[in-house]
């Protein structure tokens, strides 16, 4: 339900992501006639059955997969650990490059595939490991084989980890969410827009989540105060020089969000706290 | 008679402008069409036969000729049912049954037996492609309207069925659906005389 009303609040699709998204989908047969033209960002929530092929894109003729079906738009993927080995790793260059080449006997093809990807998972096959309401009756094997269908490198790709709490009942049965997503549409799109700003002279990055590493070095000074908290997380948690560079771009959009002009020690904290835990 | 008429393929998720020629000889019927097509572009000789008998027109099995369409480049594989109003529009041209200049056109679209047109893939696609490649005009089926108009800067022709397109190409004719749709849709209707088809032309801006 969290990942279905993402999509609500993500900023609307400029007229070249329209065309590039409707392209896509006229392609692969998807296409309303009715809808084209007031076409949302894509929402694409494959089952965990799904093989390669239909994720990366391939058959016969080399068509797209899901995850260029979802460029421009957010790939959902629930119950993670339960889609093939294959299938999660292959996910690998293409939540890199933002694109994926399928060369197949019809040709060689260069499908874009820039999305955002949501995934879920439990943290044991039972669902209730380290919950405090109820007791996890699996065994620790299983829990440590079930945890590992994630890879590392998948792991380390994944932007932003976060524990989901137990909803309170208050909250579930609370009318205004629809009103809720508007206002963080807005503050999103504010986001969005200062980060335009700040990158239009590149060509290669509109948003943060885009920068090169020299790029980062341009556009994310950090004070003396956070580079030593970065230090010591990267020195604790061991952490990649990916996850170093991510953790750098997330307190640039927390900064963002809070319209702040410059990356601060709180924003460097927080975006610690979303890489995963072991 | 030959004649020459335009069309596309799909490749990843981008066109290809495809010529289709269209020669006519003397001789034992017969109706090849070349080019690497697979089966889905063969079967289309079946289907453009009965579209032009129920639309009026002397058709390829009536007549003791010898048809050959050639899809070029040749070696690009073809697959797909919207090479079906190219290749009909390209019969009537080159067996002299209608009169018109179709080099700075575009078409795609599958037909029906009846003669109706029904929509294609990738018409997106084959619209930026048409517009980059300088063409003026393409005429697509009347389902793929609302995606093709995201494109702007080419005249978009929608039609509904093969007596459409002919009654465009020769007489100027607009179709039906374009006047009442598109102009609810704030979309202009205007007249212009400098390009070869001259008359009314619908432009999507």
């Amino acid at each position: 339900m969290l990942a279905q009303s993402f999509v609500s609040i993500l900023p609307r699709l400029s007229e070249k992501e329209m065309i590039e998204t409707a392209k896509i989908h006229s392609i692969a047969g998807e296409l309303e006639s009715s809808a084209a033209a007031t076409l949302t960002r894509p929402f694409r929530a494959p089952h965990h059955s799904a093989s390669h092929i239909a994720l990366i894109g391939g058959g016969k003729e080399a068509g797209p997969g899901e995850i260029t079906l979802a460029h421009n738009g957010v790939l959902f993927l629930d119950e993670f650990p339960e889609f093939q080995r294959n299938v999660i790793e292959a996910l690998r260059q293409p939540m890199e490059s933002g694109k994926v080449i399928v060369s197949r006997a019809a040709g060689s093809f260069n499908y874009p595939a820039r999305f955002i990807l949501v995934a879920t998972k439990n943290p044991c096959p039972c669902g209730w490991y380290r919950s405090d309401q109820r007791e996890c009756v699996c065994a620790m094997t299983q829990i440590i084989n079930y945890q590992k269908k994630i890879s590392g490198p998948i792991a380390d790709r994944i932007d932003i980890h976060i524990e989901a709490q137990k909803v309170d009942y208050e909250r579930l049965a609370s009318p205004d969410e629809e009103a809720r997503s508007m206002a963080i549409r807005k503050r999103v799109e504010r986001a969005r827009a200062s980060q335009e700003k700040r990158f239009q002279k590149e060509k290669s990055a509109h948003t943060n989540a885009r920068m090169s590493p020299r790029q980062i070095k341009a556009y994310c000074p950090l004070d003396k105060e956070s580079q030593q908290t970065l230090k010591n997380a990267v020195e604790s948690l061991k952490l990649s020089a990916r996850a170093y560079h991510k953790i750098i771009k997330i307190a640039r959009t927390i900064a963002d969000l809070e319209e702040s002009e410059n990356i601060g020690f709180n924003h460097i904290a927080e975006a610690i706290q979303y890489q995963p835990r072991g | 008679m030959i004649s020459k008429v335009f069309s596309a393929a799909l490749s990843g998720v981008d066109a290809k402008i495809v010529t289709v020629e269209t020669d006519i000889a003397h001789g034992l019927h017969c109706f090849n069409i070349v080019g690497l097509p697979d089966k889905s572009v063969g079967e289309s000789k079946d289907r453009i036969n009965a579209a032009l008998k129920n639309s009026g027109f002397q058709y390829p099995k009536s007549t003791n000729q010898k048809i050959t369409v050639n899809l070029a480049p040749a070696s690009l594989k073809k697959e797909g049912s919207s090479y079906d109003l190219p290749i009909a529009v390209g019969y009537l041209i080159a067996s002299g049954q209608i009169k018109a200049d179709v080099s700075e056109a575009l078409f795609a679209g599958e037909l029906a037996l009846s003669g109706e047109i029904r929509p294609v893939r990738g018409t997106l696609a084959i619209a930026e492609t048409a517009k980059n490649r300088g063409f003026k005009t393409i005429i697509i089926p009347a389902d793929n309207l609302a995606e093709a108009k995201l494109i702007s800067g080419i005249a978009i022709i929608p039609i509904k069925n093969l007596i459409e397109c002919v009654e465009y190409l020769t007489l100027n004719k607009l179709p039906e659906c374009l006047d009442s749709r598109l102009l609810n849709t704030k979309h202009r209707v205007f007249r212009s005389r400098e390009s070869k088809h001259r008359g009314i032309r619908l432009c999507v801006y």
